[in-house]
């Protein structure tokens, strides 16, 4: 079974050779210095299939730029002078509603206060890596939200768990504030930093099935009303 | 106003006791990546905890861990400056430190440093602990070459002894496994002691 799940996987090219595969990206970073390195990192097109099509380096560029460009994908930085990562979601958010040519989002940042990370999420971020990503990854991060699948970094996994699993009040909506066995399985494996592949092959699934399970997370994530969510990001300034 | 300036001093000495100084290290050592990355991942770490610390829990290096958390951090951190692998925490809940948890944190330890010693080439080693309830489960997973419970080398037996022995002596589980991509992962289960609930 772990055999004919492996092989006939589409959703997960291995990165180097791109073939087919491209990604027109905006890098949104206040470091001048990082978005060099981003872009020396992943920025050869003929190599690893992303095109960086434009950059900015506060919230009001980032929305000029993304609005005139259109990118599939931003790379967004949590802490931006003007308001932060969360204001240009805000400013973005028709853009990221468009049904022919959606802009989505993937939050990057050194930060690992919880209200950031949770903060960028509920803003609409398909995902959240931090900046000790490897180049790889980035990439194959940028693919998934491209494609509308959601990518957590283990700690953010970690984030969430913890959010849903301080349970003492009733949940308002039980579709939304409640995570499922499964869910929670996969957010675990994620934690313990496992890749979807990984993770595929450990609960038997497909990973077209560990996707649509993290975005179904992403989801309760956005739109759940859970008290805890809000008040735990804030209250608690976990590293 | 006063506030104010008490905190941009206390900023300022801060950064000059700590990130200065690691700069003019890093600067000293720059023929030595390992020694570089090691000095700062060090700093960051401190750094971070300086910057994101959660109100009134500011401790000192020196006191003993009393919470399960605690005990993870601290670990990580000193394995990591020790072989100067990266070592990523993930922590779900809390639950403070008896016999039993005080066992499977120096089971935990060990594993680390295993993973940072014969798993740190192939990139961060990952720590997972949560506590659910009574249990407390740990993992720590490394992506090295891995190895054969079966056939491990003589230098290795601390593996039976200090990290599978150490847990059942205690009541708990410890399973080591292949992971399907690569690497070794150490899985530590304990239920917490009776008392607390």
């Amino acid at each position: 079974m772990s055999d004919a799940t492996e092989t006939n996987e589409p959703a997960e090219p291995t990165g180097g050779s791109a073939g087919a595969r491209h990604v027109r990206v905006v890098l949104v970073d206040d470091h001048r210095m990082f978005r060099t390195g981003v872009q020396a990192e992943i920025g050869r097109t003929e190599e690893t299939g992303v095109e960086v099509i434009g950059e900015a380096a506060d919230v009001d560029q980032a929305v000029t730029v993304i609005t005139a460009t259109r990118p599939e994908v931003v790379l967004l930085d949590v802490h931006l002078p003007g308001g932060g990562g969360v204001e240009v979601l805000r400013r973005c958010a028709p853009l990221m509603s468009d049904a022919e040519q959606p802009v989505r989002f993937l939050a990057l940042s050194v930060s690992d206060a919880a209200e950031d990370v949770i903060g960028v999420i509920r803003g609409g971020a398909r995902g959240y890596v931090t900046k000790t990503i490897t180049g790889t990854d980035l990439v194959n991060s940028i693919f998934r939200v491209q494609e509308g699948d959601a990518v957590f970094s283990p700690r953010l996994a970690g984030f969430v768990l913890d959010a849903f699993a301080s349970t003492d009040a009733p949940p308002v909506d039980e579709d939304l504030d409640r995570l499922t066995q499964r869910e929670r399985e996969v957010l675990r494996l994620i934690a313990r930093g496992y890749a979807y592949k990984e993770i595929a092959k450990q609960l038997f699934i497909s990973v077209k099935t560990v996707e649509s399970h993290v975005s179904a997370v992403l989801r309760k994530l956005q739109l759940s009303n859970r008290h805890e969510l809000t008040r735990w990001a804030t209250a608690r300034r976990l590293v | 106003m006063r506030i104010r300036a008490q905190e941009r001093a206390e900023v300022a000495a801060h950064v000059h006791d700590s990130v200065l100084h690691t700069l003019t290290l890093i600067q000293r050592n720059a023929e030595s990546p390992n020694e570089v990355r090691r000095l700062a991942r060090a700093q960051e770490r401190d750094l971070r905890a300086w910057l994101y610390k959660p109100e009134g829990t500011g401790k000192d290096e020196a006191d003993e861990p009393d919470t399960l958390a605690e005990a993870v951090r601290r670990s990580a951190a000193e394995v990591e400056d020790k072989h100067g692998v990266p070592i990523e925490v993930v922590i779900v809940g809390d639950c403070p430190l008896d016999d039993r948890i005080g066992a499977q944190m120096q089971a935990a330890r060990e594993a680390m440093v295993n993973a940072a010693k014969y798993g740190g080439e192939g990139g961060a080693v990952q720590v997972y602990a949560e506590v659910e309830g009574k249990t407390v489960f740990v993992s720590v997973r490394d992506r090295g070459p891995g190895f054969d419970l079966d056939s491990i080398p003589a230098d290795r037996m601390g593996v039976r002894e200090s990290i599978i022995g150490r847990m059942e002596r205690h009541g708990g589980t410890a399973r080591l496994r292949a992971v399907p991509d690569g690497g070794t992962e150490v899985e530590l289960e304990m239920e917490r002691a009776e008392k607390t609930s």
